[in-house]
């Protein structure tokens, strides 16, 4: 097994045992399927009291082979209005995923990082210039009623896909 | 450098007050800050196979490199080093410092700078050195070579314009090595960017100067015929005069090619059936003084975009009246001229008519012959211009008769 396996499945199991505080934001993270170490899922959970709140985000992360010296490439899957987030791709703009890498980060900590992004935006470098600009302007109750409605629309499971699952659960 | 720490993600407030972020406070291992040893780079613990099932093991040298505590305290110097040089790939050497290393990489959480010993030897000292003088060295060096690539150009098709105006025996003569001085270095060259600058606006002021500078006193003598170089001198303001005069003839031709057409009633005092031939030559008169025809209504000249339209359906639309003036037309233009102007001469003087009338030596008929040129130029793109205004005019949309 090379290192970079090696330290995948150490960090895949830290997160297993320890449910930290971070467990709260990151709601589920692990390898998309047990063939391939390199890709992973995760979700992170909008905060409380934010206009994120009630939205289950979920995140494509593609681990590089040089891992951890370069960092990995975390996207959102669906829509998430956010200055730093492209709208279309789910591209994420944090100096994290980018120059400020460091091996001490972990797929967790970078996706807890990813949830605090949310909720606050930088919108002096923008991906979505349209909620950036809401932001620039001080339009605040603008902002947070626009990523309210995305969060509604695009990341909150809505009722019969809740009674779906729940009736898939109860057969299986 | 900028500091890689990630406790401050890009300017997020609430991110950096949630000191959460850091991994420092997250690594659940951080609890557990006992004896064990972990490597914060490959999380292989001290005792653990580094590559189980390979038969050799790498080295597992433990080093403490700053001043970071509980996780971030230990890791393998194999792997800090990879990480290191990972760092080194992605910032520029800064340009104070030696020749021996790049900036010195910090710890990302506590920003220590890494102290690294490595071996340094003469040879090394000097060989880089000479990395470095020889990068700095290729670009101008580059840039040199490319513009001298250009003045060779220039000067060649220089000396081509040369022997094409002036015929062999004549050209070779000129630039036999007797006559080679910096008169002829500097001279050929100009002679194509001239050419170029012939056909704009923007060097008017600078070419009518520009003979008497590179020719100097010694050649130019006043006479006539006028010797070859006073002809030279003579050209751009020849030139100057003739676009002057032309800007004024041009709504002229415009008018004669091309009459307005006339609206009746609608516009203007209603038009006799026929005009008489004093009235006529009063109108372009009018237009030839003062620009402006019987009406007040501004005459373009030649190519100028008509800014001012008149009435309704008269407008003009920019497609294709004006011939296109783009660089490439204007440039091989430019500098086919010597070459069009030799070939004229050359069937023109086959004419036993024009023989006797064109001058006689080979660079003021190939002179006169590039003039003629040129001034049938401009009428054909004139005439080519009303023609296509007429049939653009003549443009009717056919009913449909299908049914």
């Amino acid at each position: 097994m090379d290192a970079v396996s090696r330290r995948l499945l150490k960090e895949l199991r830290d997160y297993r045992r320890e449910r930290t505080a971070a467990a709260l934001t990151v709601a589920s993270l692990g390898p998309v399927s047990d063939s391939d170490l390199m890709l992973w899922q995760a979700a992170i959970l909008g905060s409380q009291g934010t206009a994120y709140e009630g939205g289950r985000f979920d995140l494509d992360i593609a681990v590089p082979p040089s891992y951890p010296m370069q960092p990995p490439t975390i996207r959102f899957v669906g829509r998430v209005c956010h200055p730093n987030v492209h709208f279309k791709t789910g591209e994420i703009c944090l100096d994290l995923l980018k120059t400020a890498w460091s091996p001490a980060w972990t797929l967790q900590s970078a996706c807890f990082a990813i949830g605090a992004l949310l909720t606050s935006p930088e919108p002096d470098s923008p991906l979505n210039c349209d909620a950036a600009n809401l932001l620039r302007c001080g339009d605040t109750r603008g902002y947070d009623s626009l990523v309210r409605m995305c969060t509604l629309v695009h990341a909150v499971p809505s009722t019969s896909e809740v009674v779906e699952a729940e009736r898939k659960a109860r057969r299986t | 450098m900028s500091v890689s720490s990630p406790v401050s993600p890009p300017g997020s407030l609430t991110l950096a007050n949630s000191a959460t972020a850091s991994p420092v406070t997250l690594t659940p291992w951080e609890d557990s800050a006992g004896d064990e040893k972990r490597c914060w780079i490959c999380f292989v613990e001290e005792g653990e196979d580094r590559n189980p099932g390979a038969a050799v093991q790498p080295p597992s040298v433990w080093v403490r490199p700053c001043k970071c505590k509980n996780s971030l305290k230990y890791t393998h110097e194999d792997c800090l080093l990879r990480w290191i040089s990972e760092k080194q790939h992605q910032l520029p050497p800064p340009l104070s410092s030696g020749f021996s290393g790049a900036q010195p990489v910090r710890c990302p959480a506590c920003a220590h700078p890494y102290q690294l010993i490595e071996d340094t030897d003469g040879v090394l000292n000097v060989l880089a050195w000479l990395d470095k003088a020889i990068g700095t060295v290729v670009p101008y060096v580059s840039l040199g070579t490319v513009s001298l690539a250009v003045y060779v150009v220039a000067t060649t098709y220089g000396a081509y314009a040369v022997m094409t105006m002036c015929g062999a025996d004549v050209g070779e003569t000129l630039l036999s090595d007797n006559n080679w001085g910096w008169r002829t270095w500097v001279g050929l060259p100009t002679i194509p960017l001239s050419l170029v600058c012939s056909r704009l606006t923007a060097a008017d002021a600078a070419l009518p100067l520009l003979p008497f500078l590179i020719l100097g006193n010694d050649h130019i003598r006043l006479g006539f015929p006028p010797s070859p170089a006073l002809t030279v001198c003579i050209l751009p303001w020849a030139r100057l005069l003739y676009n002057a005069v032309w800007e004024r003839v041009t709504p002229l031709f415009d008018r004669f090619f091309d009459p307005p057409p006339r609206y009746g009633a609608l516009s203007g005092p209603p038009a006799s059936a026929r005009t008489s031939f004093f009235a006529t030559a009063r109108q372009y008169w009018r237009i030839l003084v003062s620009g402006r025809d019987d009406e007040g209504r501004r005459l373009r000249a030649a190519g100028e975009e008509d800014e001012e339209d008149d009435g309704a359906g008269n407008g003009r639309d920019r497609d294709d009246e004006v011939p296109r003036r783009d660089g490439q037309r204007l440039v091989l233009g430019s500098l086919f001229l010597p070459a069009a102007a030799q070939i004229s001469g050359t069937l023109l003087v086959s004419l036993p008519f024009l023989r006797a009338r064109l001058p006689a030596d080979t660079f003021h008929r190939n002179i006169v012959c590039g003039a003629i040129l040129v001034v049938a130029k401009d009428i054909a793109a004139v005439v080519y211009r009303a023609h296509r205004r007429r049939q653009k005019r003549s443009r009717r949309v056919l009913d449909y008769r299908g049914d």
